[in-house]
């Protein structure tokens, strides 16, 4: 691991700083608390996926793990922004659904392995809660700032993050073979890395705009 | 795999990439759009809601203008002209001097007062000499009609240079009026300056009592039950002048700037 990586890794600690900075002043309301763990535990992933990785273990097992992390908070994110019985219940069901087959496609597949098939999974679960919100504000017409709400800029963030992955995550195992030469490996490798340092700068402003006003 | 398919295969993974991208790009930028523009949809769905309160305010300020100057006619050319009749009626009436002069004075006094009544509805000399000469005879009415309160008027006029129509006197005076009105009802005042200052640079008008201070809050101007403020508030946007409030100690000072627009 480089120097670069280090400080790519080290970017995490910007959404964290934020958070616990407007934790400590009692400004860090529930959606933004929620945000904040995400990050956290996204870290510790990081943190335990570069010291696997660095060590010479198998870290691909842990990417399994964190994926259901990637179902969870949208989910939950989002839920409450959703203000028709209809778009509820079908967030609900695809929730459960993503869970039900990511759970089953994990039982049967090589744990060692990259989760190609549980990243598309994830991608239509998580693809499918933000554009629902999208809709339902076309819908219902509501009127805010775009880049000063929270539910928009972390909606546009992950929506953002998981379509540029999208390709790599598939094709990872043949990436990793070498199927499409050294070349393409190392560019999407930094692409991506870059991309990590760009999402945490967003999430850490994200977690700024969510902070409670004091009047 | 021959190197030349390897090349093609990863050129499709970054091409495939870039679209994903821009897709996802495509979808967030259109929903920021669509807010933008919602967003001017509603500002100007309020603007023409304020505009079309505004031109509610006014409508009922020019009914009442005109129903004002009805009265105002009818006051002094009906029963002005009935009361100098019956007036004149009574040189023929079989009673004594010191009984007619009695009469007299007491038909001179509604007289007076149906004059003044009309005048106050329909300020004649504000169209016959103007703004200053208008605000100048308000204030010695009111001075002689209420005596424990000191008015005093400082007027600068240039008369070459008047920059406005009648309807910005008009509201003006109104505003005047209104003013006075709301310190000698609220303010518990003794004493009431005015300067006013007309000129080809527009009109100063600087009202200061000695009464208790008050300095009305944008809420206070939109959702006062009063029509006062609120006619105040219309007939100064109404011809586009500027209205100040500012605590003294004690009292109140208003200021009013009212300033031609230029054309360009």
């Amino acid at each position: 691991m480089g120097g670069w990586e280090y400080f790519i890794l080290s970017s995490y600690m910007l959404p964290i700083g934020t958070g616990l900075a407007l934790l400590i002043q009692k400004r860090l309301p529930f959606v933004g608390s929620m945000l904040w763990i995400y990050m956290l535990f996204t870290l510790c992933v990081e943190i335990v996926s570069f010291t696997l990785a660095s060590n010479g273990i198998n870290n691909l097992w842990l990417y399994r793990v964190y994926l259901y992390a990637e179902l969870v908070f949208p989910s939950l994110f989002f839920f409450s922004q959703f203000s028709k019985k209809r778009s509820k219940m079908s967030i609900v069901i695809v929730f459960i659904s993503a869970i039900i087959l990511t759970s089953l496609t994990n039982l049967f597949d090589d744990w060692q392995a990259h989760a190609s098939v549980q990243t598309i999974i994830t991608f239509g679960c998580v693809s499918f809660i933000i554009i629902s919100y999208f809709v339902e504000m076309f819908q219902m017409e509501k009127v805010f700032s775009p880049f000063k709400d929270v539910y928009f800029v972390v909606g546009g963030i992950l929506f953002l993050g998981h379509s540029c992955t999208l390709i790599y995550n598939i094709l990872y195992d043949y990436l990793v073979s070498g199927y499409f030469g050294a070349s393409i490996l190392s560019i999407l490798d930094k692409i991506n890395l870059n991309l990590i340092l760009i999402y945490n700068i967003l999430y850490s402003y994200a977690l700024w705009i969510s902070r409670q006003r004091r009047i | 795999m021959d190197q030349q398919a390897t090349s093609n295969l990863g050129l499709f993974v970054i091409i495939a990439t870039l679209v994903m991208f821009i897709m996802a790009l495509s979808i967030i930028m259109f929903a920021v759009l669509y807010q933008q523009k919602m967003r001017r949809k509603k500002q100007e769905m309020v603007q023409l809601e304020l505009n079309y309160k505004n031109e509610m305010v006014q409508a009922t300020l020019d009914a009442k203008e005109i129903e004002q100057r009805r009265i105002a006619i009818e006051l002094h050319d009906d029963i002005g002209s009935s009361l100098t009749a019956l007036k004149l009626s009574f040189v023929s009436l079989p009673i004594d001097d010191e009984e007619r002069k009695l009469l007299n004075e007491g038909v001179q006094i509604t007289i007076g007062k149906v004059r003044s009544l009309s005048n106050r509805l329909l300020p004649t000399i504000l169209e016959e000499l103007g703004l200053i000469p208008a605000v100048k005879s308000l204030v010695n009415t009111l001075a002689q009609q209420i005596p424990n309160v000191r008015f005093s008027v400082i007027a600068v006029n240039d008369p070459k240079h008047e920059s406005q129509t009648r309807e910005v006197s008009l509201a003006v005076y109104r505003i005047l009026q209104e003013l006075i009105n709301n310190i000698l009802k609220y303010a518990d005042a003794t004493e009431i300056q005015l300067t006013l200052e007309q000129n080809e640079e527009g009109i100063q008008l600087i009202l200061t009592d000695n009464g208790t201070g008050f300095v009305p809050t944008k809420e206070d101007k939109l959702k006062s039950q009063s029509l006062g403020l609120k006619n105040i508030e219309s007939r100064s946007q109404h011809i586009g002048a500027q209205i100040d409030y500012e605590l003294q100690n004690p009292g109140t000072k208003v200021t009013l700037l009212w300033q031609p627009k230029t054309e360009i």
